[in-house]
């Protein structure tokens, strides 16, 4: 008889377990009542990208003196944290913010680490090629070269307040440089600051 | 007779004081505070929006605000950047919305900036993010946090 119950009560925990399991749902990203995370979530590079965007076209470092647009190559963006972040998270959205302003396009073609679309240089290999119509080839002396260049670092740093808390504190630093000159046009930086138990990680 | 006066005495007392406690319905129609139509007194208040067009063509703008709350708390503004036509300027910020700070019995300000020369205009909402969860009428009112 005991173990009768025995084997229902192990039942009804695992169902109970079971049904406690929470329900996979869509995040309304427009109005998204976040829960603080140690790490960095998607608010967090959202609100790096937006004060960086705002505080270069105030800044008037994008605006061409005499109209047109600058070309924009992306540098080294430096992942000082303790978390596997891919920069481009940051990046992506200062690109696509700057591109909708007017003032700048960004080059595919010349990156730090090599081009970023290395089509541009591969579809040039076709010059003299017989089975492709040579009129419809890239011309010699067609792609731009970067007036600016935009490089920068997130860093992370974490202080032990007391035996159970700890704070997190990351550091968003972004440069636009003129790579004429060398000269930094603007630079800007965002800092977050998370606080949480010591035992939960940021990474 | 004499209660009469003391009747009148009394509601004209209450009126001037309701009346110096009330807060002034926003006339800035750039900026729509969320819920200050539900509430007369609604703790804050868009004052005014002031704004001009800088070197590259985009416009910017900063709007004044007041907290007649007792309390520091974080609200946000999110902005719709109009065309000429009254079309909406396409931006990867649209319905983001952004905290900004509002300290006890203070002015607050926070300043905009157009995603593009296009935008022509544009239109501020504000809203207290915490307004659906707790009541801004409730015990926490004149409270410091």
């Amino acid at each position: 008889m005991n173990k009768i119950k025995l084997a229902i009560l192990s039942t009804a925990i695992i169902l109970s377990t079971g049904c406690s399991t929470a329900p996979t749902k869509n995040i309304d990203m427009h109005n998204d009542k976040e829960v603080a995370v140690r790490g960095l979530n998607y608010k967090d590079f959202q609100k790096a990208a937006n004060e960086a965007v705002d505080s270069m076209l105030r800044s008037g470092a994008i605006s061409k003196p005499g109209g047109g647009r600058y070309v924009l190559a992306i540098s080294d963006i430096v992942n000082d944290t303790m978390q596997r972040i891919d920069t481009d998270q940051l990046v992506k959205k200062i690109r696509v913010a700057l591109l909708q302003s007017g003032k700048v396009v960004v080059t595919t073609a010349v990156n730090a680490k090599g081009a970023e679309d290395k089509m541009s240089m591969s579809a040039r290999k076709l010059r003299g090629h017989g089975e492709f119509n040579q009129k419809t080839v890239a011309g010699k002396g067609q792609m731009i070269a970067p007036d600016l260049s935009l490089s920068g670092k997130i860093i992370q740093k974490n202080i032990r307040i007391n035996r159970s808390e700890e704070q997190t504190e990351y550091y968003f630093q972004l440069s636009l440089t003129d790579i004429n000159t060398g000269l930094a046009l603007w630079e800007g930086e965002t800092v977050l600051g998370k606080k949480g138990s010591g035992d939960s990680v940021s990474w | 007779m004499n209660k009469l006066i003391t009747y009148v005495f009394i509601l004209t007392i209450s009126f001037v004081l309701s009346g110096c406690e009330s807060i002034a319905t926003s006339t800035e129609p750039r900026v729509l505070v969320v819920g200050q139509q539900q509430y007369s007194k609604y703790p804050y208040e868009a004052k005014e929006v002031v704004y001009s067009i800088n070197s590259g063509g985009f416009i910017e703008a900063q709007v004044n605000g007041f907290n007649h709350k007792h309390n520091y708390n974080k609200l946000e503004y999110r902005v719709d950047w109009l065309d000429s036509k009254g079309i909406l300027v396409h931006s990867n910020r649209h319905n983001q919305w952004t905290e900004f700070p509002v300290f006890r019995k203070q002015t607050f300000s926070f300043a905009i900036i157009a995603p593009s020369p296009k935008a022509t205009d544009f239109k501020v909402y504000i809203r207290d993010p915490k307004q659906n969860s707790y009541n801004i009428y409730s015990t926490h009112e004149g409270e410091v946090q």
